[in-house]
C-alpha cells in the first residue's frame, strides 16, 4: 500500500461514490403510510362511504387488512380490503349510517417488494368537535422486530455466498484447483446457504402467521423462490466440487453464489427502492465485492495452516494473490455500500439525522464500526504481516483469524439490518381538569416516570410526563421521550407512538388522539438519553365518561354480584363465580336504562391482578348481552375492567375491584 | 484450528454481548390506575327461589364412552324463561351449564347434549339462575361426576 495508490482510492470513491449517491433516489423499505382518505386528524361533516390508504410500497392483498373501529372498539368496516384506485392502494367500505363519532382507522401490510411488515394507526371523526379528535399528523406506525430465526437465518445464507465465491476465486485463482480444505469448505457454503434459505423461508411463513403454500404463491413468496432455487444451486455445485477439483465446478460455485446474491437483492430492501432495478444491482456488487474479500478468508487461513504443518515454504505468492482481490474488493464494498446507505436514509441530506433516529441506524453504526476494524486489520497485514511471512512469522494467520471473526459479527449485523426499518418513526408536533396517571420505573430502577393524561378519556388528552432519577429523585437529563401505545385486548389495533416535547427541567408534554378506544393500555415510555434507550412500562385505563356508581351483592354462599351503573342508567352486572382461587368464570350482563338485556357487539373483560401486568380475557358470548370469561385466579387482588360495545354504538365501560380468596 | 476454534468462539460470545447491549432492558409494571368516579354502596340481597332441580342423566359415576353425553336435567317448582332482565322472579330464569369449573352452556332446555369431553373424570354442574343470568340464594345447583372413556 502506498500513497499513490491511497490517492487513487479516494478518487475512485469520490468519483464513483458521490454522483451514484446524490442521483439515486430514496428507497422506503417497508410499507409506510403515504396519504389516506380521510386524512389523519380530519373532522367530516358526513361519514365517508369507505376508507382508503396509500402506501409507500406496493401492499400484498394476502397479507394486508384495514380496520376501522368506534371509540368502543368496535368493528365498522362493511367488508375486507381491496385493491383502491390509486397504485399501492387499500380501501375499505364503511356502511352507510355509520353514527357521528371518533373513529380510529388500524392498518397492518406486508410490502409486496421486500416481503417486510408494517402497521399502524390514525384517527378521524364524524360530525364532533375537532378538538376531540387531536392534531392532524397523529398517524403513526410501527415495524415489528425481525424475530431471531429471520436473522440466524440470513447470516447463515449471507456465509453461503461469502464462503461460495470466495471459495470460487481461491479454487480458479488465488491459490489453485488443489487447494487444501476444498471439500469442507465448498460442503460449508452450499450448506449454509440452502440451509439459510430454508430457514429465511419458514421464518417469514411464522411472522405472517400464513401457510406455506399461500406464503410461495403470493407475491410475497416469490421471492423466495428465487433465493430457495439459487442456494440449491449453490448445493450443487459445492457437491460438484467436492468431487471433482475441475475448474467447471468452481465457476459453477461462484456463478450460483453470484445469482443467489442477486436474487437475495430482489427480496430485499433494494427492490423497494426506485429504480429498482439500479440499487439490487449495486446490492449485488457490494455483496460479491464482499464475498471476494471475507469469503477468501478461510481458504488462505487453511493453506497457511497446511503449510505449516507440512513445514513447508509459506504460500507468499498466493497471499499476495488474495491481498490484491481483497484490496480492490474492499474499495468497491465500501463504495457500494455508501451508495445503499444514502439510499436507504432517503438521500445525503438526511444520512446523520437517520441514523441517530432508529433500529437501523444504530445497528448500521456497529456494523460500519466492525468493518472499519476488519480494514485496519488488512492493513496491517497488508504493511507488516505479509512481509514477515517469509520469516515463516505467524502474524498474519493471527490477524486474519480476528479478520474472520469481525467478519462474523458483520454478516450478523447485516442480518439484523435487512429486517429493520430505515426510517424513524416520524416526530408528532405537540399541540381538563379530571385526568388519569400511572406511575412506574424500569427494570434496573434507574429511571422513574409519572405520566398524566388529560382529560383521561377515550379520544385527545395531553399527555405530560415527569422523568426523575429513581433513587435521588432529581430530573433525569434526557434527549428524547416517546410514548408507545398499545390497547389491551384488541389485538387488531395496531400500536402508535407520541414524541414529547421538554418543557422544563425532567418536564415533558405532548398531545394526541392515541388513547383512541375506551379501557385498558399499555403504554411504554422511551426515555433517550445520548445513546442509550430505557423503557418504562405503564398502564393507563381512560376514564368512564360521566363516571360509575358500584353496587355489590355479597352474600354467604354466593360470589359477590357487582352492578356498575353508567351514565344514562345503563348497567354492567359482573360477577366471578365462585370467586376462590382456582378456575372461574367472570360474568358480565349488560342492561338498558329499563332493565332489558342491552346487545353487545363487542366485549373486552381485562383483570389486572395487584402489582401486575393486565391482561384481556378470552370471552365467550352465551345470548345478546351476557358474556362469560374463564379464568383461573390466585388468592390475592384483581382489578377487573369491563369495555363494551353496544348494538347502537354506546360504549360501556367500568370497573370494579375483586378479592380472591383462598378455596 | 484450536487457535481458530478458540477465535471463533469469542466471535460468537461477542455477537451475543452486542446483540444485548441493543435490545432495550424493561419491566417493572406500574399499578393499575385506579381514578375515575367511583363508590361502592350495598347492593339488595339476591332473592331466593321456589325451585329445585336435579340431573338425570348422566347419573352419578356413570361411564361414557365417546365425546359426547346427554345430559338431562329435572327443574321442579320453576319454569324456564329465555328473556333476560333485571325483573327477578323466584321461579323464572334459565339454566347453566358448568363442566369441570367452567361454564360451557347456557341453555332454555332441560335436554341438551355435552360434546367434545375428553377421556378421565368430570364434574358437571347445572344451575338455575335468576333472569338475570346470576344465581339465587340459596343456589339451585345440581352435581355429579362421570367418566369418559374414549
Amino acid at each position: 500500500m502506498n500513497r499513490a495508490w491511497i490517492r487513487r482510492s479516494i478518487v475512485v470513491l469520490v468519483l464513483g461514490v458521490l454522483p451514484v449517491a446524490l442521483l439515486a433516489g430514496p428507497a422506503t423499505a417497508h410499507a409506510e403510510l403515504e396519504s389516506s382518505d380521510p386524512a389523519a386528524g380530519v373532522v367530516l361533516d358526513q361519514a365517508p362511504s369507505q376508507v382508503t390508504i396509500v402506501f409507500t410500497e406496493p401492499p400484498d392483498l394476502a397479507f394486508s387488512a384495514i380496520t376501522v373501529l368506534n371509540a368502543g372498539g368496535q368493528e365498522m368496516q362493511s367488508g375486507p380490503a381491496v385493491g383502491g384506485d390509486a397504485p399501492r392502494s387499500l380501501a375499505v367500505p364503511l356502511p352507510a349510517d355509520l353514527p357521528d363519532g371518533v373513529y380510529t382507522v388500524s392498518w397492518t401490510v406486508v410490502s409486496s417488494a421486500d416481503g417486510h411488515a408494517s402497521a399502524g394507526s390514525f384517527a378521524f371523526g364524524v360530525g364532533v368537535d375537532p378538538a376531540s379528535v387531536g392534531p392532524a399528523q397523529t398517524q403513526q406506525s410501527s415495524t415489528p422486530t425481525p424475530s431471531a430465526a429471520s436473522v440466524i437465518g440470513k447470516a447463515m445464507l449471507y456465509v453461503g455466498i461469502l464462503l461460495s465465491i470466495g471459495v470460487a476465486l481461491a479454487g480458479l485463482w488465488t491459490i489453485g484447483p488443489a487447494m487444501p480444505g476444498r471439500r469442507s469448505i465448498a460442503l460449508a457454503a452450499g450448506g449454509f446457504a440452502a440451509a439459510g434459505a430454508i430457514v429465511m423461508l419458514f421464518a417469514e411463513r411464522s411472522s405472517l402467521d400464513v401457510s406455506l403454500g399461500d406464503l410461495l404463491s403470493s407475491d410475497t413468496g416469490r421471492a423466495y423462490v428465487w433465493l430457495l432455487g439459487a442456494s440449491l444451486v449453490v448445493l450443487v455445485a459445492a457437491i460438484a466440487v467436492v468431487a471433482s477439483p475441475a475448474r467447471w465446478g468452481f465457476v459453477l460455485l461462484g456463478l450460483a453464489g453470484i445469482v443467489t446474491a442477486a436474487a437475495r437483492a430482489a427480496g430485499g430492501h433494494a427492490a423497494a427502492a426506485s429504480p429498482a432495478w439500479f440499487q439490487e444491482a449495486i446490492q449485488t456488487v457490494h455483496m460479491v465485492a464482499a464475498s471476494v474479500w471475507v469469503g477468501g478468508f478461510v481458504p488462505i487461513l487453511v493453506l497457511l495452516r497446511a503449510r505449516r504443518r507440512a513445514e513447508e515454504s509459506p504460500p507468499i505468492d498466493e497471499v499476495r494473490r488474495f491481498s490484491s482481490a481483497a484490496g480492490w474488493a474492499v474499495l468497491v464494498v465500501v463504495a457500494t455500500g455508501l451508495v445503499r446507505v444514502v439510499n436507504e436514509e432517503g438521500g445525503l441530506g438526511s444520512v446523520w439525522s437517520r441514523l441517530t433516529d432508529s433500529s437501523y441506524g444504530t445497528t448500521l453504526i456497529v456494523k460500519v464500526s466492525v468493518v472499519v476494524v476488519v480494514i485496519a486489520l488488512g492493513a496491517w497485514n497488508r504493511l507488516l504481516s505479509i512481509p514477515r511471512l517469509a520469516d515463516g512469522d505467524r502474524l498474519l494467520s493471527r490477524v486474519m483469524t480476528a479478520e474472520a471473526a469481525g467478519a462474523l459479527v458483520i454478516v450478523v449485523t447485516t442480518g439484523l439490518l435487512t429486517g429493520l426499518n430505515p426510517e424513524p418513526p416520524e416526530p408528532q408536533a405537540p399541540s381538563t381538569p379530571a385526568s388519569i396517571s400511572a406511575s412506574g420505573s424500569d427494570f434496573a430502577t434507574t429511571t422513574r416516570i409519572a405520566l398524566t393524561a388529560t382529560p383521561g378519556l377515550a379520544g385527545p388528552n395531553d399527555f405530560s410526563a415527569d422523568v426523575t432519577d429513581y433513587d435521588t429523585g432529581e430530573p433525569v437529563v434526557a434527549t428524547g421521550v416517546r410514548l408507545r401505545f398499545e390497547p389491551v385486548g384488541r389485538s387488531q389495533v395496531a400500536t402508535s407512538e407520541l414524541d414529547l416535547v421538554q418543557t422544563g427541567s425532567g418536564a415533558w408534554t405532548g398531545s394526541g388522539a392515541q388513547l383512541s378506544l375506551a379501557g385498558v393500555w399499555d403504554v411504554t415510555a422511551q426515555v433517550q438519553s445520548g445513546s442509550s434507550t430505557t423503557e418504562v412500562p405503564l398502564v393507563l385505563t381512560t376514564r368512564p365518561p360521566g363516571g360509575q356508581q358500584v353496587s355489590v351483592a355479597s352474600q354467604e354462599g354466593l360470589p359477590d354480584i357487582v352492578t356498575i351503573t353508567l351514565a344514562g342508567g345503563l348497567q354492567l352486572q359482573c360477577y366471578v363465580d365462585p370467586g376462590t382461587s382456582g378456575g372461574n368464570d367472570v360474568h358480565v350482563t349488560a342492561f338498558d336504562a329499563s332493565g332489558s338485556e342491552l346487545p353487545l357487539s363487542d366485549l373486552v373483560v381485562v383483570l389486572t391482578p395487584e402489582g401486575g401486568d393486565p391482561r384481556a380475557l378470552p370471552d365467550k358470548r352465551l345470548s345478546a348481552g351476557h358474556f362469560s370469561a374463564p379464568v383461573t385466579l390466585d388468592a390475592g387482588s384483581y382489578r377487573i375492567d369491563v369495555i363494551a360495545s353496544a348494538k347502537d354504538a354506546s360504549i360501556l365501560q367500568g370497573w370494579f375491584p375483586q378479592d380472591v380468596a383462598d378455596a | 484450528m484450536r487457535r481458530v476454534s478458540a477465535m471463533r468462539g469469542r466471535a460468537i460470545v461477542s455477537l451475543v454481548m452486542t446483540a444485548a447491549l441493543l435490545a432495550a432492558c424493561t419491566s417493572d409494571p406500574a399499578p393499575p390506575d385506579g381514578s375515575g368516579a367511583t363508590s361502592v354502596s350495598p347492593a339488595a340481597d339476591r332473592p331466593s327461589s321456589t325451585a329445585s332441580i336435579a340431573i338425570v342423566s348422566p347419573k352419578q359415576s356413570e361411564v361414557i364412552h365417546g365425546s359426547t353425553a346427554q345430559l338431562k336435567a329435572k327443574l321442579t317448582g320453576g319454569e324456564i324463561v329465555q328473556q333476560t332482565s333485571t325483573d327477578l322472579q323466584p321461579d323464572q330464569g334459565h339454566l347453566h351449564v358448568i363442566l369441570d369449573d367452567h361454564l360451557v352452556t347456557m341453555t332454555a332446555s332441560t335436554d341438551t347434549m355435552l360434546t367434545d369431553l375428553t377421556p378421565g373424570e368430570h364434574i358437571l354442574e347445572v344451575e338455575f339462575v335468576a333472569n338475570d343470568h346470576a344465581p339465587f340464594d340459596p343456589r339451585v345447583l345440581a352435581k355429579v361426576t362421570f367418566e369418559v372413556q374414549g
